[in-house]
């Protein structure tokens, strides 16, 4: 991962380079004057140029240009290759020095091939073939040496990509770029099996073959496009999106009126269904259904029959048949809501298949169906319950439970569930609906082996005022954790008596601050002698007793 | 005729109490929003109004405060809301609401609500 890591800033830090190197050469390039002229002569050495001219009958000015250790003279200056070629012929014929040639000559030294330092260097033929003649000029030199000189110079390629992807390399370097080629080679054979790593190097060698400018304006071609196609794709899928929107809501409204007039009796069923257009088509059949559904959530009583029969005999309820049948999670789930809202005895009849369904959505909904199909009994279903029954299913249960008015059913029933969660359920509905039918299986669940479940045991006790479980709570007290323990001493303050004040004395003795305010608490209100009791026990024990009977009674707490 | 305004953003909850309410000889007066039913209060006298609670740019809350506090008015007000807690309908009580229905409700409970509190006015 580090290596790619590597790899890919090397690259990020390369094009940078290169995009640099393009903008300095533009940059060069275009502030730079180019012009041509007529090249006499080249030497390692100066020449007197005054002799030259004199020897050769000159009288144009000469000018000295450097480059690379080079003294170049030339003569002239043109617009073109063509006029500076012409000239040169000229000069050729009046003087006769032979190898006279026309070049480019920038403010700036052109780049050049690497030259040898040789006393002697190949002349080398370049734009045309006006260069012809390497030619010894060393009789007009004064130096001592004998020194050929050389008309040479522009670069040794002469396509401008190629000589721009030259110039880009020597910004950059080529030995960057070969070792970052060598490192993506080392790479593929590291970590790719060599099927693959065959078409990688294939892939490296070619991209590497290829001038770089070439791969770059490659680069950003295919981010343009890849930039466009995106573009495109994300407008067509708003564009779809929004007319399959139009079209919903367009149905959606056009179905509520059509609906409408049927329900008031305004229109008969022959005219409903003629105007209930697109049914066949199965988008049409799904809005169809919401409308139904949000008639079936604002309205009950008298309209349920009539909302039910749309949905049967337009056959709606079959393609939510389908729907329970489906893979998809949410599409059962919804099969089962819709079944349930529009068309309760197709849905009796199916329930109980997904009651104990593995999926949590569609047990829950399975479940909360359950509870809505049957008023007379609407957690039967907690009897054959044996996946676990979620606080969010008795939350939507409970929730069901209460808006639609079912009569509340004994959950004592329900106590011997093999499911931990379901007792606790009961246990809390118990205490929510002051049930008060059978309290010895309330105190079973004192001896449960979960703590919740006793902890709502407990406070079952105490909210219902069962005194026989008193001596129970302070039989397991030392054995619980703080939480119950806490719970035992609130509930004393209801089920305690004034045999408890040895007990709660203790706790205020030894118990935490928590305990002790809740002791003082419990006696203080048990009875109306509680105060007197407290401040006995504070003048026995020398405990500042005033300081918890004022967060007693200070009404914050 | 009775003339009932309805303040109602579920146009299919508005049109099916329309059509209910018009079947038993009221005039109605549809507002799709609180602020559409305060505009119609402010130009034409009604007799009941019926509001659902949360809608776009004024609520029902609003509405009944807006009755009772600036114009000074003892119009009945029936709320009907998806909302049916304790909390909700005792707030809407306080601000001066006559009646309070929990959806999904009735339609011929509604009615006779209706009628309860017209006769009451009267």
């Amino acid at each position: 991962m580090s290596q790619t890591k590597l790899l890919s800033r090397k690259l990020i830090t390369r094009i940078v380079f290169v995009l640099l190197g393009i903008h300095s050469f533009l940059a060069v390039y275009s502030t730079d004057s180019i012009y041509y002229a007529v090249q006499l002569a080249a030497s390692k050495e100066p020449l007197d140029i005054g002799r030259f001219s004199r020897r050769y009958h000159i009288k144009e000015s000469i000018k000295e240009i450097d480059s690379e250790d080079w003294h170049r003279y030339v003569i002239g200056k043109f617009e073109n290759l063509r006029t500076a070629s012409l000239y040169a012929s000229e000069i050729e014929s009046k003087t006769g020095i032979n190898g006279v040639f026309p070049r480019k000559v920038t403010n700036k030294p052109i780049p050049q091939t690497e030259i040898k330092p040789d006393t002697v260097v190949k002349a080398k033929v370049l734009q045309n073939d006006t260069a012809k003649i390497i030619r010894n000029i060393t009789d007009s030199v004064p130096q001592e040496k004998k020194t050929t000189v050389v008309p040479l110079a522009l670069p040794r390629s002469n396509t401008p990509h190629r000589e721009l992807n030259h110039l880009i390399l020597r910004l950059i370097g080529d030995k960057n770029v070969n070792q970052t080629k060598n490192e993506l080679i080392d790479y593929g054979k590291n970590h790719f099996p060599p099927a693959i790593r065959k078409i990688f190097n294939s892939f490296i060698e070619r991209t590497y073959s290829y001038p770089i400018v070439l791969i770059f304006i490659l680069l950003i071609f295919v981010f343009i496009i890849n930039v466009s196609l995106i573009l495109l794709i994300i407008y067509n899928a708003n564009k779809i999106k929004n007319k399959k929107e139009r079209y919903r809501i367009f149905y959606k409204n056009y179905y509520e009126e059509v609906l409408s007039l049927y329900l008031f009796d305004i229109n008969d069923w022959n005219t409903t269904v003629t105007k209930l257009k697109r049914l066949r088509k199965p988008e049409n059949r799904r809005i169809l259904t919401s409308v139904l559904l949000i008639f079936k959530e604002n309205l009950r009583g008298e309209m349920d029959a009539k909302i039910t029969e749309i949905f049967v005999r337009l056959e709606l309820n079959k393609d939510s048949l389908k729907l329970t049948k489906s893979l998809f999670y949410y599409k059962k789930a919804q099969g089962i809501r819709e079944l349930t809202n529009l068309d309760p005895k197709s849905a009796t009849n199916i329930i109980n298949n997904f009651i104990n369904d593995k999926h949590y959505q569609i047990r829950t909904e399975a479940q909360v169906s359950y509870v809505r199909l049957h008023p007379e009994s609407p957690f039967d279903f907690l009897k054959d319950l044996i996946s676990p029954f979620s606080k969010w299913t008795q939350l939507t249960a409970f929730h069901i439970f209460r808006l639609h008015q079912i009569p509340v059913p004994a959950f004592i029933n329900y106590m011997d569930s093999a499911q931990p969660n379901v007792r606790n359920f009961c246990l809390r509905m118990i205490i929510f609906f002051q049930q008060f039918e059978d309290a010895t299986e309330i105190f079973k669940m004192i001896e449960s082996k979960l703590e919740a479940t006793r902890l709502l045991a407990i406070r079952a006790i105490n909210d219902l005022r069962l005194y026989d479980g008193k001596l129970l709570l302070l039989k397991i007290y030392d054995s619980e954790p703080a939480v119950n323990q806490i719970e035992i001493i609130k509930a004393l303050r209801n089920i305690g008596d004034e045999e408890d004040i040895y007990f709660l004395e203790s706790v205020i003795l030894s118990g935490s601050v928590t305990m002790k305010v809740e002791a003082c608490r419990s006696l203080y209100y048990m009875s109306s002698k509680g105060e007197e009791w407290l401040t006995q026990i504070g003048q026995k024990h020398d405990i500042n007793i005033d300081l918890y009977l004022a967060h007693i009674k200070d009404p914050r707490n | 005729m009775e003339r009932i305004i309805v303040a109602e953003d579920n146009k299919l909850v508005l049109e099916t109490i329309f059509h209910s309410l018009s079947r038993e000889g009221y005039q109605i007066l549809k507002a799709n929003d609180g602020k559409e039913c305060i505009d119609m209060l402010e130009k034409t006298e009604v007799d009941l109004i019926i509001t659902d609670l949360y809608m776009p740019f004024i609520n029902g809350n609003e509405i009944i405060s807006i009755v009772r506090d600036e114009h000074k008015k003892n119009t009945p007000i029936l709320v009907l809301s998806a909302a049916g807690a304790e909390a909700i309908v005792l707030k809407a009580f306080e601000l001066g609401a006559d009646d309070f229905m929990v959806k999904p409700f009735s339609l011929v409970e509604l009615s006779v609500r209706v009628r309860k509190l017209l006769a009451a006015r009267k």
